[in-house]
């Protein structure tokens, strides 16, 4: 028999309270762990991943360059959701109330390939007018930790995730709604500081889809 | 933000040192946390962003019929996903415990590194992908769902991943994406000490994309994953909208093919066959979308498909009725053929209308089975009215799950009372036949809601299902159960929900995002804590 052999017949059994002792221990670890990162991500609101995914309609959205225009408002939702039911006539209200001044509003379906073919139907049903995207793979929900429908994230011009709201209960819309104007009007004055620096320059339009440009820089 | 951060790293180094003497496992676990957080202080000297949410579930109560009532458990899930200007790291904390403490696990179930730009991602670790429509591979999870293991109870977030690589390009209108590793099919708990991962699987797939009129690809995969032989899997896709081709945008008509192929030989690839001999998948979409009048058909012939990494379309339509989603058909991609049809009208003054016809057969087994269902929705929301609702009808049979005839009637209406307040009711209704029993399952569930505050809601769910007797019980009439509970719902702070369920809750069937599992029986309370930071 080896010496190493030896030595391993020769160790004490496992005591379970090691086991618990370490698991108790390490779940304490994590909770500081999370703690620290919550302290440390608690200063200021977090800045919303970049994506740029094309519609189901063909145009290329590029949230960096959408966020250039004015505030994005990102809704992920799914036919099957209830909740979303109640949300979107909203959210095409405000659509169609503050696009003009630079808002614009992005519809990410969660569907599955379940339900892929059933999403320009639905929307054309509801009579959604704003962009509306396929996150076939998931990857879209993830970066934005989205755990429940509807999810709702307002994203200001700096790219900063403002609000993100979980679920829908009817007159939720107001709030979201009062956000947006803030950012709208801080937009205005943004705009009117730049032009009385620079007279000659204009406010850009708001644009919801900018797939020339989109394409010309091959996005996904 | 670093000295935070340098703080969390000197408090896990002592920890660190109190662990010396624990197990290997568990030190690999610590080994990634400690890999984790020193990536994350080292990329805090770059712009970097932290965060994080928190899923957190408390139990207390049991299976109904099963010992002990009383049984506690605890699960949480922490995911933290640290974003630099270069990419991300991020991971999944997972515990479960519970006072019988036979299933006990904490470990990370997620961990990954990944890099993107405009053209580029690549992905380490635990990955997720969808090739085609998922006929050949399909990696998820299911965001906020908590299963339990049927036999053991022990609790997990629902994620079909692959441990490995994942590399997507893209250069204009072409897009490539290529996939390594091995496969979790999302059925057990990390608590049941099974294997999660097996198998190999390596594939890609490859796409043009015609201005977003229009594209074409073709997917490969070889796998191990549901056994030790190797199977080597191929699919071509093409969609298009021909109107959208000719710049007419008065009228949608998307059009999407795509034919999979399963151990053909290599002078098979080319050729099309749907015969009941050849292992194959088919799946073919048109829409048809008109101003307010929409169309979809789909059509599906799946021949031994069933592979434990794929996804294919169901072609069932995913109700948001309890009733009907609780009874919706589960596909059988090993035999199974059909097609769902479906029409909306959206009419004046805030009305809807939707039809639905779907159909699924058998077609290898002796016994033919066919799932049918007639679907009708009509749903009025008139601007400026305070009061919506919706009436539905279905009628249909299930025979892969022994229901002969099914109907199923319901409605829904919500009231504004104030601009905040709101009050909601749901009723809903089936009938059904498994065998020579008639049952009846009814449905009832009101809310009354605050905006930004949350919500109150009293469920009512009663039947006379042999399926939910007291197993106990043999022999006799059906007793009928009542299953009663309230819930609360409350949004505690913008980064934190609190939900609250007291009673019983049915067990049986549900879908989300398009996937279906079994959700377990409930009598008891349980807490539910959401948060994000």
């Amino acid at each position: 028999m080896s010496a190493r052999r030896s030595v391993a017949l020769m160790r004490r059994p496992r005591s379970p309270w090691r086991a618990i002792r370490a698991r108790m221990v390490l779940a304490v670890a994590c909770a500081a762990l999370a703690m620290a990162v919550a302290i440390a991500s608690h200063s200021r609101a977090a800045e919303a991943p970049a994506f740029h995914v094309r519609s189901v309609s063909g145009e290329m959205l590029d949230l960096d360059r959408l966020r250039a225009h004015g505030p994005v408002l990102v809704d992920f939702w799914a036919t099957w959701c209830k909740p979303c039911l109640e949300e979107i006539p909203e959210l095409q209200r405000l659509h169609r109330t503050y696009s003009a001044r630079g808002l614009t509003v992005i519809g990410i379906s969660v569907d599955g390939p379940r339900n892929f073919a059933r999403v320009r139907p639905f929307a054309s049903k509801l009579g959604i007018t704003y962009p509306i995207a396929l996150d076939a793979d998931g990857s879209l929900s993830q970066r934005f930790a989205v755990r429940a429908m509807p999810t709702t994230v307002l994203i200001d011009r700096s790219g900063a995730m403002v609000r993100v709201t979980e679920g829908y209960h009817p007159g939720e819309i107001a709030s979201l709604e009062a956000a947006v104007r803030t950012l709208l009007a801080a937009r205005a004055d943004s705009a009117a500081i730049d032009s009385l620096q620079n007279p000659g320059a204009m406010a850009a339009p708001a644009v919801h889809a900018d797939s020339a440009a989109a394409d010309s820089a091959g996005g996904r | 933000m670093i000295h935070d951060l340098a703080r969390a790293t000197l408090a896990w180094a002592a920890t660190a040192r109190v662990l010396a003497h624990v197990s290997v496992p568990t030190l690999r676990v610590l080994t990634f946390g400690a890999a984790f957080l020193l990536a994350s202080c080292s990329m805090s000297l770059a712009q970097t962003q932290i965060q994080g949410t928190n899923l957190l579930e408390a139990q207390a109560g049991n299976v109904p019929f099963l010992n002990p009532p009383n049984r506690t458990s605890l699960y949480d899930a922490l995911d933290l996903d640290v974003r630099t200007s270069w990419g991300r790291i991020g991971g999944r904390f997972e515990t479960d415990r519970s006072s019988d403490n036979t299933l006990a696990y904490a470990t990370f179930t997620r961990r990954f590194v990944e890099w993107s730009d405009n053209h580029l991602r690549a992905r380490v670790g635990t990955v997720y992908t969808l090739l085609g429509r998922g006929m050949i591979h399909r990696s998820f999870e299911l965001p906020g769902v908590i299963l339990n293991e049927q036999s053991t109870l022990s609790r997990y977030g629902p994620s079909r991943d692959v441990d490995g690589a994942l590399v997507e390009a893209s250069l204009g209108p072409w897009s490539t994406r290529l996939l390594a590793g091995t496969a979790n099919t999302g059925l057990s708990s990390p608590g049941t000490g099974s294997v999660r991962y097996a198998g190999e699987l390596a594939g890609g797939q490859t796409s043009l994309d015609f201005h977003g009129s229009g594209t074409v690809g073709a997917a490969y995969l070889r796998s191990t994953s549901t056994g030790a032989q190797q199977q080597e899997l191929g699919s071509g896709f093409a969609g298009i909208d021909p109107l959208d081709a000719f710049a007419i945008h008065a009228v949608s008509l998307p059009l999407y093919f795509e034919y999979a192929q399963l151990g053909r030989k290599a002078s098979q690839w080319t050729s099309f066959s749907t015969a009941t001999r050849d292992t194959h998948a088919l799946y073919a979409s048109a829409n048809l979308i008109w101003n307010t009048v929409s169309f979809s058909a789909e059509w599906k012939d799946y021949q031994h498909f069933r592979l434990g990494t794929n996804d294919p379309p169901s072609l069932v339509r995913e109700q948001s009725a309890h009733l009907l989603n609780r009874g919706t058909h589960v596909l059988n991609a090993d035999d199974e053929r059909g097609f769902q049809l479906e029409g909306a009208w959206a009419a004046p003054l805030g009305l809807t209308a939707t039809a639905n016809l779907t159909r699924a057969d058998t077609k290898r087994s002796i016994t033919p089975k066919r799932f049918e269902e007639r679907f009708f929705e009509l749903r009025m929301r008139p601007a400026r009215a305070t009061i919506e609702g919706a009436l539905f009808y279905d009628r249909g049979r299930d025979e892969f799950v022994g229901l002969r005839a099914r109907r199923v009637m319901g409605g829904s209406a919500t009231w504004r009372v104030t601009p905040r307040w709101s009050t909601s009711l749901d009723v809903q209704q089936q009938r059904a036949m498994r065998g020579k029993t008639t049952f009846v399952d009814r449905y009832l569930s009101a809310e009354a809601a605050r905006a930004e505050w949350g919500s109150v809601a009293m469920i009512w769910e009663h039947t006379n299902d042999p399926l939910e007797e007291d197993p106990a019980k043999f022999g006799g009439a059906v007793d009928p159960r009542d299953f009663v509970a309230a819930t609360v719902h409350a949004r505690v702070s913008e980064k934190h929900e609190a939900t609250l369920f007291y009673g019983e809750r049915r067990g049986g069937l549900a879908c989300t995002a398009g996937t279906c599992y079994q959700v377990l029986a409930f009598k008891g309370a349980e807490l539910r804590l959401t948060t994000r930071f």
